[in-house]
């Protein structure tokens, strides 16, 4: 990041390759398209660019990001009028292929993960994709949704119960 | 022993019968529920990640292209750090406040102290606010909804308030209407620069619906701190007529020039 303040272009490739698949993943959780999701990693990305000056040097970019994904995200939903919850009932079935076991297998279990991350509330799911599929450690996860960490402490154990309900009834646990 | 040892042990199947561990589930339920049932769901979460497929990104042609054309006069003021963005914009500040009391009103010694500290502190210190929002940068948590909208209700609403309270002295004026025009003109003037300003120093795209309007809220204040030191007379119904819709006019035709700004702006996109 300073080398990219310092007016280094190839530093912001470098910077695009380590995090937009990590934040990528975070932001299509949250919402309903890759279009949409692809739209706000790079709105994510424009707004970095635009805050580079006030980046002080050693400081962690990733909440950084993160943060101004889940401020863009929450624009997105105000925007939309509404957080998107599926219940859990409603939530798309798992995907069926005739391809060999291991894959077919893989495919539910995503379908399956899909459906109860849809199950959650979206401040739930976020903690969830940050913490567990991002690698973000939980303090950083608070300081990202600007929340306490026993806040995110108390979001996670509900989505823990919320998601070990889902996946029992689809017994997947 | 934090969460994330405490994830490794439970994903190892390790024992948690040991102090510590027992000591942080204790404190702490999402541990505990990660940990409950022999950790079968820590480890399914931690074997879902590669199951879930890899979305699209962006093209990076497609970024580097945006970040292009951010090098305009608009680019560079919101590029700046976030300091400088604040000396700008209470540098802008002072322009009402210079110009009015250059053109100071002739009871500025009589009128009452404390009400003219509390009118001016009241502008000033909802304009802060406004520009407080449009300026904190993106990469901070966003403070909740609810706060903002309170601050835009009250920031229009206070002038109103002002305007209909008790007058301090009554004061006459030769034509009414015409005197309120002067006024609403003068005090839009002033406000203007203020608003271009720190509209340009913004960071934020389109997004929050009325987001948009707080620069044309804090230049209105602006504008009207000027008019404050600026105009004598201290009718309710001038005020009402000149001063106050200011704060409505304004940021309405500010909102609106948005708008077409902005539904251009995605129609050159697509």
């Amino acid at each position: 990041m300073t080398a990219y303040v310092a007016g280094d272009q190839n530093a912001f490739r470098e910077l695009f390759a380590r995090y937009a698949p990590l934040l990528a993943r975070a932001v299509r959780a949250q919402v309903s398209s890759d279009d949409e999701s692809r739209d706000l990693v790079q709105q994510t990305f424009l707004q970095l660019h635009r805050a580079r000056h006030d980046y002080r040097r050693g400081e962690p970019l990733r909440p950084w990001l993160f943060t101004i994904a889940y401020n863009l995200i929450r624009d997105r939903w105000r925007a939309q009028g509404r957080r998107r919850e599926v219940p859990l009932e409603q939530a798309p079935p798992p995907v069926e292929t005739t391809t060999p076991a291991d894959t077919l297998q893989e495919h539910r279990r995503a379908a399956s993960v899909r459906a109860a991350l849809e199950a959650l509330s979206a401040d739930q799911r976020m903690v969830i994709e940050l913490h567990w599929f991002a690698g973000v450690p939980l303090p950083e996860v608070a300081a990202t949704l600007g929340v306490s960490l026993s806040a995110v402490k108390v979001r996670a154990h509900r989505a823990y119960e919320r998601l070990r309900a889902n996946l029992h009834l689809r017994n997947e646990v | 022993m934090d969460c994330a040892q405490l994830r490794q042990i439970v994903l190892s199947g390790g024992d948690l019968a040991t102090v510590e561990a027992r000591s942080h589930l204790a404190e702490c339920p999402a541990c505990r529920e990660l940990a409950a049932d022999g950790g079968d769901l820590a480890r399914f979460l931690a074997s879902a990640g590669s199951a879930l497929p890899a979305p699209s990104l962006p093209s990076i042609q497609d970024l580097e292209g945006q970040l292009a054309g951010e090098k305009g006069l608009r680019g560079r003021l919101a590029a700046l750090p976030t300091a400088t963005r604040w000396l700008l914009t209470c540098a802008v500040f002072f322009v009402p406040v210079i110009v009015g009391l250059a053109r100071h009103r002739p009871d500025i010694a009589d009128y009452p102290p404390a009400r003219m500290a509390i009118e001016l502190s009241a502008f000033i210190g909802l304009a802060f606010a406004a520009c407080w929002f449009w300026l904190r940068p993106v990469y901070r948590p966003r403070p909740s909804d609810r706060i903002f909208f309170v601050l835009l209700g009250v920031g229009f609403f206070v002038p109103w308030l002002i305007a209909v309270l008790p007058p301090a002295y009554p004061s006459a004026t030769a034509n009414a209407l015409r005197s309120a025009a002067a006024c609403f003109f003068f005090g839009s003037a002033l406000a203007l620069p203020i608003v271009a300003m720190v509209a340009g120093l913004g960071r934020r795209g389109r997004g929050l619906a009325g987001f948009a309007l707080l620069p044309a809220v804090a230049g209105s204040l602006a504008g009207l701190v000027g008019l404050e030191l600026h105009c004598p007379i201290t009718s309710p119904a001038h005020l009402l007529a000149g001063h106050a819709p200011i704060a409505l006019v304004l940021p309405a035709v500010w909102l609106l020039a948005t708008k077409i700004y902005w539904s251009q702006s995605e129609r050159r996109r697509t």
